[in-house]
């Protein structure tokens, strides 16, 4: 059963939210006050203004980037407590993505709520957010402060020999190869003594970004995926 | 602002934007320096982020809060930050400098050399 | 309460597409109907003859005109609205309340606009040359109960027919929906084939209740519709 309490507290619009086809923007953005007794019609008129929104324009033929807009602008003007945004970018371009990050952050210093932001574009995104949470396939891989996050793992290029004698003991996620010389992306934070020990090996050694890691998580489970129908095979 | 590639976290770098801007009088002293939502908003960063920043700077004795109002720069800020980045020039500047130096298989003269003809 | 308020707004949020076209519908079908009279009469003269005006009492505009846009207006009200509702953080029981509530003041105005068109057809003695509407054979020539009654069950039952077939895609999808409207039509063909069967029960029924016997059935079909809604509703994901 659905509590009408906690759920009057929640929005979650999507960029390919189906709206009725008969509505208008203006209709969508008129209604949408009832829900929440949060709303506010400021946001939503300054939202409206700077994504260009079409008022006049039925639901139905809005362009992708004008429903992610939309989708935007109703969550922010909404103030719900927990805020979820699924991917809000997609179709928006540069600029509107610079609006659309600015407004989030601008409303959130002004009435802090709960934004849950699912993302692709990690690095471009990664400043706006104060913990991270990386799911695989459902299971969360990963939670901490984006701070934490972004110093979870490192690169280190050198030849093989040497970078192997500085990596022995950590967890490898990725290698990849560049004629002779090898890049390791490690997980978890360089040692004290590790800039040293890197100088004398004549090794580079680089913090990866968030981007980085999660991609070097995504590989590394890509890469165990393959090896499991072994597995089963032997399991069966 | 996304995470300098050194890994240097946010906060460090909006603080040090904001001390660069003090040092250079764009903040005079006893004037407001940005508040967490305008830096927020400014640099697309989280509030907290944003906050760090000021409380770095505020632990650093180079800005301070007046209740209700926000955050001023100190008086005397400038002339602090400026004993500060010289104490830290040699470390910052100068040694990597000479590193590159050497790694070039530059002379000490011929480096000063180098500066001399660069500065007229 | 409140909850179920908003669902009833997002039903109305546009107006002209909940309340006014089903009304612009009547409107168009009873100028349709006197456009045709005008062009018979151009050869057989003004005011019609009566064979023409006989003919004409059994125009069925009235009854072919509503269901389609109001079939579509339950499917959107119950499917997209649904997605909208729920990402506005409504529940679905709320959802469905609120827009019954819209179902009925849409059959209403329809009752209501019905009476409207029928009035104005009297009152310019059928458009000034015998073209008739709304007072007609099976809208008992004027009666206001049974012409509002009609065109409200007609409307309401449209409205649920729409809402079920519109859950049911939502609930099952497409594969589904076809077998729910293969299901709903034998069954209809099934409930006529024992009334023909059982036909002297069926003359005896026609002879106490008349055309209202019709209108009985429209009422259950409604309910049916409507409760069928309801129980898929609650399976139904966005």
């Amino acid at each position: 059963m659905e509590n009408a309490e906690i759920l009057q507290r929640m929005c979650f619009v999507r960029e390919d939210q189906r709206y009725n086809d008969a509505f208008s923007v203006r209709d969508i953005l008129a209604v949408a006050p009832a829900f929440y007794p949060t709303w506010s019609s400021e946001v939503a008129d300054r939202l409206t203004e700077r994504f260009r929104l079409p008022m006049r324009t039925r639901s139905k033929k809005l362009s992708r980037g004008q429903r992610s807009a939309l989708a935007i602008t109703i969550a922010l003007a909404s103030r719900a407590a927990y805020t979820f945004l699924d991917e809000p970018y997609l179709g928006l371009d540069a600029s509107s993505r610079a609006i659309f990050y600015e407004e989030l952050v601008g409303e959130y210093a002004v009435h802090p709520r709960t934004v849950i932001l699912s993302t692709h574009l990690i690095d471009e995104a990664a400043a706006l957010m104060e913990e991270v949470l990386i799911l695989d396939e459902g299971r969360i891989v990963l939670q901490t402060g984006v701070e934490e996050a972004s110093r979870g793992s490192f690169i280190v290029r050198g030849r093989e020999a040497e970078v192997r004698t500085l990596v022995a003991d950590r967890d490898i996620l990725t290698e990849r190869r560049l004629g002779g010389l090898l890049s390791v992306t490690v997980r978890g934070e360089l040692r004290e003594d590790d800039h040293e020990l890197a100088e004398e090996l004549r090794l580079s050694l680089e913090s990866a970004s968030l981007q980085d890691f999660v991609a070097a998580l995504g590989i590394h489970s890509l890469d165990r995926a393959t090896d499991r129908p072994e597995t089963l095979e032997k399991a069966s | 602002m996304s995470p300098a590639p050194d890994g240097r976290p946010i906060f460090l770098e909006i603080a040090d934007r904001i001390a660069d801007d003090i040092l250079v009088g764009l903040y005079a002293e006893e004037t407001q320096v940005p508040s967490t939502t305008e830096l927020s908003v400014h640099y697309r960063i989280n509030p907290a982020t944003a906050g760090k920043a000021l409380n770095r700077l505020v632990d650093d004795g180079i800005v301070y809060k007046r209740r209700g109002l926000g955050m001023f720069v100190v008086t005397g800020a400038p002339e602090a930050l400026r004993a500060r980045r010289r104490a830290a020039f040699t470390d910052e500047y100068v040694r990597p400098f000479l590193a590159e130096g050497a790694r070039l298989g530059l002379t000490l003269e011929e480096i000063l050399d180098l500066i001399r003809k660069d500065q007229r | 309460m409140t909850y179920i308020r908003r669902s009833l707004r997002l039903y109305l949020a546009n107006r002209s597409w909940a309340l006014y076209t089903p009304l612009y519908i009547l409107g168009i079908m009873t100028m349709f109907s006197v456009i045709i009279a005008g062009i018979i009469g151009i050869s057989v003269g003004y005011p019609l003859p009566d064979d023409i005006v006989q003919n004409m009492r059994y125009n069925g505009g009235a009854l072919y005109a509503p269901p389609g846009f109001l079939f579509s207006v339950g499917v959107l009200a119950m499917n997209r609205n649904f997605s909208m509702a729920l990402a506005f953080g409504s529940t679905r029981r709320d959802l469905w309340l609120g827009t019954s509530i819209g179902f009925l003041i849409t059959s209403t105005l329809v009752g209501l606009g019905s009476l409207v068109f029928l009035a104005l057809e009297r009152a310019t003695d059928h458009w000034f040359i015998g073209a008739r509407a709304f007072d007609v054979q099976f809208l008992a020539e004027g009666d206001l109960v049974r012409t509002f009654t009609t065109m409200f069950l007609l409307a309401i039952l449209s409205l649920y027919a729409g809402a079920f077939f519109g859950t049911v895609f939502r609930a099952f999808g497409t594969v589904w929906t076809a077998v729910s409207a293969i299901l709903v039509t034998l069954a209809l063909l099934g409930v006529i084939a024992l009334a023909v069967w059982q036909s002297s029960l069926t003359s005896e029924l026609w002879d106490s209740l008349g055309a209202w016997l019709l209108l009985n059935i429209a009422a259950v079909l409604a309910l049916l519709a409507a409760a069928g809604s309801y129980a898929v509703n609650r399976r139904a994901v966005v």
